[in-house]
Formats: structure tokens, sequence, C-alpha cells
């Protein structure tokens, strides 16, 4: 096996794939070393390295980078391009962010896998498998431990997924609010964590829209609301939405500045989601804690109202 | 259907020759939106998303403006990249703001076989398809005579002799290509256009400065996006070229399989894979025009372009490394034209000092 340590900056792919790749890895003894949670450091450090105009999660994940390069012998920057046409396309922001990274980082050893039926890569169990033998492991050692990676970081996502639904149902009559976002802005520590614990300091109860049972179910049927939707993630996002509007008492997105697929996609589910109270919110690089609180609690009160407005009316 | 279908479309540069001849051929009336003006983006933006690229502002300020001189039918195509998703918002827009039109998107992914049969399908099914091919194709004739014609304008502007000669030349040629009716028409209107140009007396120097333009489709093609600024560069004496038009962008999205390994070999080592769009394509032609002599290359990008932004890491270190000059611009709602005039007499400057060997350590 290798004896390098591979780096794995926590920012994009991470939070969504993260799990299966590192335990993947991990499983034919590859050493790594993740970086720690986003703080305000790796964020001014992404932010000075970076293109002005790129979106702030990717910023960061410049930031998670340079964080590790001098601690590790390379860094693992995977690229997902188009997926099955059942599951949509990532942005090509992260088409580009292997080579982004490469450029802003020219001394860097970086590794790869490339998930894209279309344009050069091939499947993900592929892409891993040779990920898996470049770093020195048969290639039965590598199928065997990416079906086990698998199974656990599928089971994993469903405990997650259960527990949230568990305390959907045992609420006890407080709202219920819906956050739409990607994983890798909600799992963020500086982007959506404060979020999170700012809906849930208003006693109401969050669901994450990347906690639902079947993501891939959401990914199909996303097309019923959006027939030209292409962006996986997005899809998941606007699955959750169609799967919960009648459950929950309010909707948050929650998009960073200056997404591309989410400039769009926002747009139209505040067009077309009038039966629930949309509340979006653009995180950018200048995002202060108190007028975040201030959306937010007004936001929670708008809920509430309603809930008791509804409850009223069931009376 | 009772109502006559009156067809808008937005606007694109010269390109609305070749759109309207199509809405015609097919049998509808077409309503030719006005040029793109400060109007145009200020409606655009008023109704759009905020930080959506600009492209999808400019067009949908384009087809209200359609709309407004009575179209009842939009139509807008789909490409790459959140191009592909303009259509159902626009859609979405427009209902919202009370406009009664019915919106047709052309699918098809820039593939213009696809985006033909879907045409087909979707504004003329009672059409035989024969004839509508041969409409696009006749189209598709005019849009390479546009090519052609503008190119050779864009590369001699700078040294025309008589100011304003060449760009009267394509304003006629455009003019006459509007009026044509078959594709004989179609060639002999370019070949006067050509025979004009080569008539025009030209001031070249033995040696211009040459720079190269690329980056995204829609503020490549849409002069105004860009404040002119490949007018600017001729202004200041430069020699002009520009790889991506409409018909190249065609071509190369019906061969995309082969197009883009191709393009993403020609940005190796900088690239090792497709970034998106036009990106790779960005990157591949900067290193030609490196390898062929320009003097400098302008990156032309909507503000918050996906594939371009990524593009420009690349580029960066392209011009870091290979100490090449790039202009690179970001064109959004609010471009004017004396900050764009600035920055390129500056770029020029700087490639004159730089072409003259003056180095200032």
């Amino acid at each position: 096996m290798t004896d390098l340590t591979v780096g794995i900056p926590r920012s994009l792919f991470f939070h969504a794939e993260g799990p299966l790749v590192c335990a993947f890895l991990e499983a034919l003894g590859v050493s790594l070393v993740v970086s720690p949670p986003t703080d305000r450091r790796i964020f001014e450090r992404g932010v000075s390295l970076a293109v002005d105009e790129t979106c702030l999660p990717v910023k960061i994940h410049l930031g998670h980078v340079d964080a590790l390069k001098d601690r590790v012998d390379a860094v693992l920057v995977p690229r997902y391009g188009v997926l099955k046409p059942s599951e949509g396309e990532m942005c090509v922001k992260l088409w580009g962010i292997h080579d982004v990274t490469r450029n802003v980082f020219p001394e860097l050893r970086t590794i790869s896998y490339d998930v894209d039926l279309v344009y050069g890569g091939e499947s993900e169990t592929r892409a891993l498998t040779r990920l898996g033998r470049e770093l020195g492991a048969s290639g039965s050692a590598a199928r065997t431990a990416l079906a086990r990676a698998r199974k656990d970081s599928a089971a994993s996502r469903s405990e997650a997924a259960s527990r949230q639904e568990r305390e959907l149902a045992e609420r006890n009559g407080s709202p219920a609010v819906l956050v739409a976002g990607h994983t890798y802005i909600l799992d963020d520590e500086l982007m959506g964590a404060p979020v999170l614990r700012l809906l849930q300091r208003q006693g109401v109860a969050v669901a994450r829209s990347d906690r639902l049972p079947d993501l891939h179910g959401l990914r199909k049927r996303a097309l019923d609301f959006s027939p030209g939707l292409k962006w996986a993630y997005n899809r998941e996002q606007v699955g959750a939405i169609m799967e919960m509007r009648e459950r929950v008492d309010g909707i948050v997105v929650l998009l960073s500045f200056p997404c591309g697929p989410d400039s769009l996609v926002a747009e139209l589910v505040q067009r077309k989601i009038r039966d629930v109270p949309v509340c979006v919110i653009v995180l950018d690089e200048l995002t202060a804690s108190g007028g975040l609180q201030t959306r937010i609690e007004s936001f929670c009160d708008i809920v509430k109202m309603r809930g008791t407005r509804s409850a009223g009316v069931l009376q | 259907m009772s109502e006559q279908r009156r067809i808008t479309f937005p606007h694109m540069g010269p390109y609305w020759v070749g759109f309207k001849h199509i809405g015609v051929e097919s049998g509808a009336e077409v309503i030719v939106p006005p040029p793109i003006t400060r109007r145009t983006i200020e409606l655009g933006a008023r109704y759009s998303p905020e930080f959506v690229c600009v492209p999808f502002k400019y067009t949908l300020g384009s087809l209200i403006e359609g709309i407004e001189r009575g179209a009842n039918v939009a139509i807008q195509a789909c490409g790459g990249c959140r191009f592909s998703y303009y259509a159902e918002v626009q859609d979405a827009i427009l209902r919202d703001m009370g406009y009664e039109v019915e919106f047709i998107s052309l699918q098809g992914g820039g593939n213009l076989l696809e985006v033909m049969m879907d045409f087909k399908r979707k504004v003329t099914p009672e059409r035989p398809l024969p004839l509508i091919a041969r409409t696009f194709l006749r189209a598709f004739r005019m849009g390479e005579a546009i090519d052609e014609v503008t190119g050779r304008v864009r590369r001699d502007l700078a040294f025309e002799a008589e100011p304003g000669a060449l760009k009267r030349i394509e304003a006629q040629f455009l003019r006459d290509l509007d009026a044509t009716t078959t594709p004989r028409q179609v060639a002999e209107v370019r070949r006067a256009a050509l025979d004009a140009l080569n008539r025009t007396e030209l001031r070249r120097p033995e040696r211009p400065l040459r720079v190269l333009v690329v980056g995204e489709l829609y503020v490549v093609m849409e002069p105004y996006t860009s404040s002119r600024i490949e007018d600017e560069l001729s202004a200041n004496g430069i020699e002009v070229h520009r790889p991506l038009d409409l018909t190249t962008l065609i071509r190369h999205s019906i061969a995309y399989r082969t197009h883009v390994p191709k393009m993403v070999a020609g940005a190796a080592p900088y690239l090792t894979t497709h970034i998106g769009a036009e990106g790779t394509e960005s990157v591949a032609r900067t290193l030609a025009a490196i390898r062929d002599g320009f003097d400098g290359v302008v990156h032309l990008k909507p503000f918050g372009c996906m594939p371009e932004v990524s593009a420009m890491a690349a580029l960066q270190r392209i011009s870091r490394e290979h100490t090449f000059p790039i202009l690179f611009v970001s064109c959004d709602a609010q471009s004017a034209e004396a900050g764009m005039r600035t920055r390129v007499e500056a770029f020029a400057d700087m490639l004159r000092i730089r072409e003259a060997g003056v180095l200032y350590a």
C-alpha cells in the first residue's frame, strides 16, 4: 500500500460523498488527514487565494487545501461531472474544481478521481477502484473495500434520515421548518451551521433537505416541479421541498453568493411555492450575524403565527 | 389556433437576420426585437434574479421588448451550463409579469440538429421536415456569411483609411442579407460584401499588434454587453481576432464528442478535464494564441460565470508563467463605456511598451 499521507479538504464533495470515500480509503490502509472545521483563518486564506467572483464554498475549499498543503503528501480533490440522466449533473464549478485547485497551488501534488459519463470520466465504481489501484491496492481489494464502504455509508445515511424523521414526529406541536441547501453549505461550520443553530434556538423543529430517506428518488421527483432541472444537488433540494411542503410550516432556502444553479432554482421556488412561507437566505463573505439573526427570528415569528392560525381553523 | 402566431426571440449581435429568417420561412410572423440598449438591460435586470449571469438579464429584457411590440410567442434556445435552464425560469417570470405569451424553449443542448427537430415539434408540426431542414440550412449559410464578413471587419477595422468605411459595408451587408430569400442570393450578398471589403483601402502597419478575444458565448457575440470592446481595441490600432462565433459554436456542439477532448488536450497542462461550456476552450485558445505570436488576449465573461471563473484560475497562472498579457473583463448590468475605454487604452499602451522592449524593472 502507498505510504502517502493523503489530505482531505473538509469542503464541497467531502460533506456528501466524503463518508464513502474516507471509509473506502481507510479500509485500504491509506492514512488520511482531514482538515479541521472551517474557521476564520481558513475562510480568509480561501478568500485571498480565489478569483473574486468564485462562489463562497469554492473559496472556503481553497482555504482548506491551504490548511492541508504543508502537512500531507497529496490532497484528494475528486471531480464529479455528468451523472446518469436520472441523477442529473453537478454544477460546472465542481467540474472544474480539481483543475482550479491545481492552478491555485501549482506546487501541490493532487490526486483525483473523475466521475463523469459524458466528458472523459467513468462511473463512480470504476473511478474509485482505479483510485484504489493507483494508491497501491489490488483491484479485488479495492472492489471489496468499496462495497463495504458503500454499505456503511448508506447505513449511516439512513440512520441520519430516521433520526430526523423521528425528531419531526416527536416534536409535540412545535412548528417545523425545512432547510433546503447544499450539504457542503449546511455542514459547514461558518456557512450553514450558524443558521441551523439560530433556527433551533427559535424552538422550531429543523428538517434538512439532505436528510430525507431516498435522495435518488428525490432527484427524479424534482422533475415534476421543474422538468429542465439538471443539477443533481438542486434536484435533491427541490425534491425535498415537494416531499415536505405539506408537512412543514416554513421553508428556508440557504444558498451562497454567487451560486449559479441556486440563483435560478431559488427564483423558481419563490415563484412557484405559494402555499408555504419561503425565506431565501444568501450567504456571502460579509454576512453579519446580527442581520442573519433578525431575519431568522422574524421568519420564525411568521411561521409560528401561521401555525397557530391554521390550528385555529382546524378547531 | 385562432390567433396568428407572432414570434420573437432574444437579440444577439448580428444574428437576428438568421433567426428572423427561420421564423418567417416557417410561416409565422416574426417580431424582431430592437437592438440591445440600456433600456433592454434595465428591464431585464429589474425582473431577473439578482445574481443570475448577465446573459439571462439581457435575453429576458430583449424578449420583453419583443413582446411589447406585439409578439405572442417567445422562443429561447438552450445550451450548456445555466443557459439550459434560462427558458424555464424566464417563462415563469413572464407569466408572473402578466404577459400571456406562449413560451417555447428549444432543447438540444446547443446541438443544431436537435434544436431543429424540437423547432418542428413545437413551432411548425404541420410542415414537412425536409422543408424545415432547408430553412435551417439556409439560416446557417446566412450565419456563415455573417461570421465571415464580420470577422474580416473585426480584423481590419483598426486600419481603414477612411473612418467608418468598413462598418458601412457591414451594415449594408446585413440589410441586403435580410432581403434574401434563396441560398443563391445569400451567396451573392456575401460575395458582394467581401468584394467591397477587398476594395477598401487599408493602412496596415507591417507588424500590427494582434489580440485574441476569448470567453463566454453571449458576451463575446453581443457587442453591447462588453461596451463594444472589440471596436475599442480597433480604435487603439489593434488587429482583433476571435475564434468563437455562432456557426463555429454550432459546429462544435454537433461534434462535441471530438471537440471537447481536443480542447482539453489543448489546455494541458493547465487543465486535465472539461470545466464546462466555453471555459476549456478559453484556456486552450489562449495557449494557442501564445504559440501563434499574439500580443495579448482579452477574456470576456459575465459576472460570476461559473466555467469562465474556473478558466480564470488557469489563465492567471498562464499569464504569470508565460509573462503574457491577458485583460480580464467581467460584464454585468452596469458596464460603462468610458470605463471600458480607459481599460482598453491602458492595455494597448502596455502591449506597445512590451512590444518596444521597454521593461520597467
